[in-house]
């Protein structure tokens, strides 16, 4: 199999960090969280704390250039997306493939009638028609102008860094030239709702890692890559920003929401996306994790982790300043990660305060400076799906 | 790609809820018990793939679906209605993920390979089949079930009335329920048919190939059969967004039980999107 490395030449990104790169690299630089109340969203959730993108669906439509008469994952997928070509200088997107991935589509705008609907309602049916998933992809398309291949993947909380693995597939058996790879997903009654009935939302601002950790905070963004393989980029003249090296989803088969006590599904896509990259575990810098500061998930990622490096690297969860975007947080954190090889951070995980029992390692608790060449990055979602992404420098 | 087994199910209307599903009795016990009926429906069908190619666990699964878990959905946004503010049983919401149906084919199974849902209208099933096809060039030994299914729930005939879909389909077009499940390998063995092509891109990059004029077409429900010189398969899948998935199935028993017929060519639209999958006879 062909297993070259493909090029990443464009990243984009919003989400409660700021809107843009550089905003994320100045939060991230300053281990700044993102995490507060609700201040732009009419939510009924006055309790939680959110990792909101402070801006409104009005701001975000007029930076993309379009009307706020969508779902809100659509604007902020076209905010983070516009800025991955335009930084990749994708100027004909003719033969562009688009991967999106999001698992709330148009249900921020749909949860407001929706009951009506299914009550025989006629009230705001123009929604309807832009609720299922797949639909904010198509208009991303539309929007930006891609001719090519566009398919949305829906793994839940997995489901960007999957559209990372599928991009760099379909470029190395040649079904793609140019791929936009990443995903988007806003806040939304649903998923608040949903979240707290599983009891995994913790009341105040998370502590991933962290043994006196209480759950996740739900937090919305989008981000997008730009992949292409080597030769193509140096064909158009542009540098790579990182490598994607390689990539592993496996399945936990183990409960459709918890992950198996000893990690094994976490354990299998770090490995398997390791030796799909031709990388020894030694040799990763720096693993950006899941670690939505939930009980079960920090415990059996970091025991997974536990097992895989003789000497543990060190390790960040940067929902602890984003919240957890869903959709959106496997192509967010490996944005994050093309960060911390070009500029050499390594960021903050942040509220930590005691190590986890029966685990040794702690994670790194304020943002450093150190060179890293390599980064593990890991996204496990519902139905027992673990996928992990490995970066590299150019 | 061959195809070594096929399994499928539609429920055209509500009065054929008594129509049989293929695998119903291959379902785990405690799993089926806790499984709303379309759930159940979708998961035996993936299960009843497996067991005609004699496949106990799959290398893969790859899955398209529509509109997802719309049940479990519905559910849990009445549950909000009813207890806005109270506890809420989360039941319905951890049902309610697109990859539902392939986490608990998994869950079944015990299958830890690669597990992937797609959802793109009328052109998730391609792109389920696209990864499919890249895992068994990459594995040829593997055998990977890949398939699409979706519900109906009468919310879907308020909206396809209200929004225009008899005007737009025809009277002959019923929203409904179905999937289709296939067992795909890259070694040939016993296998009869294959997939020769799939193909997703902007209508106007993937016009019907000349080529393909003399083999069957079978037009999707979003294209107008008269442009492909095929028919349309939409009246006899009913209308849901895995009906790319029960035609292949469909158009396989066309190509095993009709002489003259090697090949055939499925082509449908989402919008400006296009999809175009391509089996024969090996």
């Amino acid at each position: 199999m062909n297993r070259s490395p493909v090029a990443i030449t464009g990243i984009g990104a919003i989400s409660a960090l700021g809107t843009g790169v550089d905003a994320q690299l100045a939060a991230l630089r300053e281990g700044r969280s993102g995490i507060a109340r609700l201040q732009v969203l009419d939510l009924p959730f006055p309790d939680l704390f959110f990792g909101e993108v402070k801006e409104t669906s009005a701001q975000l439509a007029q930076r993309a250039g379009t009307t706020a008469d969508r779902s809100r994952t659509l604007l902020l997928a076209q905010v983070a997306a516009a800025e991955a070509l335009a930084h990749a200088r994708i100027t004909d997107r003719s033969a562009l493939t688009l991967l999106s991935a999001s698992t709330v589509g148009g249900m921020d705008r749909s949860e407001a009638f929706a009951t009506e609907w299914i009550a025989g309602g006629d009230r705001g049916l123009d929604r309807a028609a832009h609720h299922p998933v797949g639909d904010h992809a198509l208009l991303l398309a539309h929007h930006l102008g891609v001719r090519g291949m566009v398919s949305t993947i829906c793994t839940a909380c997995s489901s960007s860094a999957n559209a990372l693995v599928l991009g760099a597939w379909l470029l190395r058996t040649g079904r793609a030239e140019v791929v936009l790879a990443g995903g988007t997903d806003a806040l939304c009654g649903f998923t608040a709702h949903g979240f707290r009935s599983l009891s995994a939302m913790d009341m105040q601002p998370c502590r991933p890692f962290s043994n006196d950790r209480n759950g996740m905070n739900l937090g919305e963004g989008a981000a997008y890559l730009v992949l292409e393989t080597v030769e193509h980029a140096a064909q158009r003249g542009v540098e790579p920003l990182a490598l994607f090296a390689g990539g592993a989803n496996t399945n936990d088969a183990h409960h459709q929401t918890a992950t198996s006590p000893d990690g094994e599904g976490p354990y299998q896509a770090m490995s398997q996306a390791l030796a799909n990259a031709g990388i020894a575990p030694g040799t990763v810098d720096l693993v950006n994790a899941h670690g939505t500061g939930t009980e079960n998930n920090d415990l059996t990622e970091q025991t997974a982790m536990e097992r895989l490096f003789m000497h543990m690297p060190p390790f960040v969860s940067t929902k602890s300043a984003t919240g957890h975007t869903l959709a959106a947080a496997g192509a967010l954190e490996a944005v994050f990660s093309v960060l911390s090889i070009r500029h050499g951070l390594v960021p903050a995980n942040l509220r930590f305060t005691a190590p986890i029992e029966s685990l040794r390692s702690t994670p790194v608790i304020a943002p450093m400076q150190r060179s890293i060449r390599t980064v593990l990055s890991t996204s496990f979602g519902f139905g027992g799906n673990d996928t992990a992404i490995v970066l590299t420098a150019s | 790609m061959f195809i070594r087994a096929a399994a499928t199910y539609a429920l055209l209307s509500a009065s054929a809820e008594a129509a049989p599903t293929p695998g119903m009795e291959l379902l785990p016990k405690p799993m089926a018990r806790r499984m709303p009926p379309p759930l159940r429906r979708a998961v035996a069908c993936g299960l009843a793939a497996l067991d005609h190619a004699k496949v106990e666990r799959p290398d893969g699964i790859y899955y398209a679906t529509g509109l997802g878990c719309l049940l479990d959905t519905q559910e849990f946004l009445l549950e909000i209605e009813r207890n806005a503010g109270g506890l809420l049983s989360p039941t319905a919401f951890i049902r309610s993920t697109h990859n539902t149906v392939p986490g608990l084919l998994a869950l079944a199974l015990k299958a830890q390979g690669p597990n992937l849902t797609f959802s793109q209208g009328f052109i998730g099933f391609h792109a389920a089949l696209l990864n499919a096809m890249m895992h068994v060039e990459q594995h040829p030994m593997h055998s990977v079930l890949v398939g699409a299914s979706d519900e109906h729930l009468p919310l879907l005939d308020h909206l396809y009335a209200r929004l225009g879909g008899e005007a737009r389909f025809g009277s002959a077009v019923r929203p409904a329920e179905g999937g289709a499940f296939f067992v795909v390998s890259g070694e040939q063995q016993e296998s009869v048919f294959r997939i020769a092509d799939v193909r997703i891109a902007n209508v106007d990059l993937l016009e019907t190939p000349s080529a393909y004029r003399t083999e069957a077409i079978q037009a999707g429900p979003t294209v107008d059969p008269a442009r492909t010189n095929g028919s349309s398969y939409a009246e006899r899948t009913g209308l849901h967004q895995s009906a790319p998935a029960v035609a292949l199935a469909e158009g396989l028993e066309m190509l095993r039980t009709q002489n003259g017929i090697a090949s055939l060519v499925l082509l449908d639209r989402e919008e400006d999107l296009a999809g175009l999958i391509r089996a024969e006879r090996c």
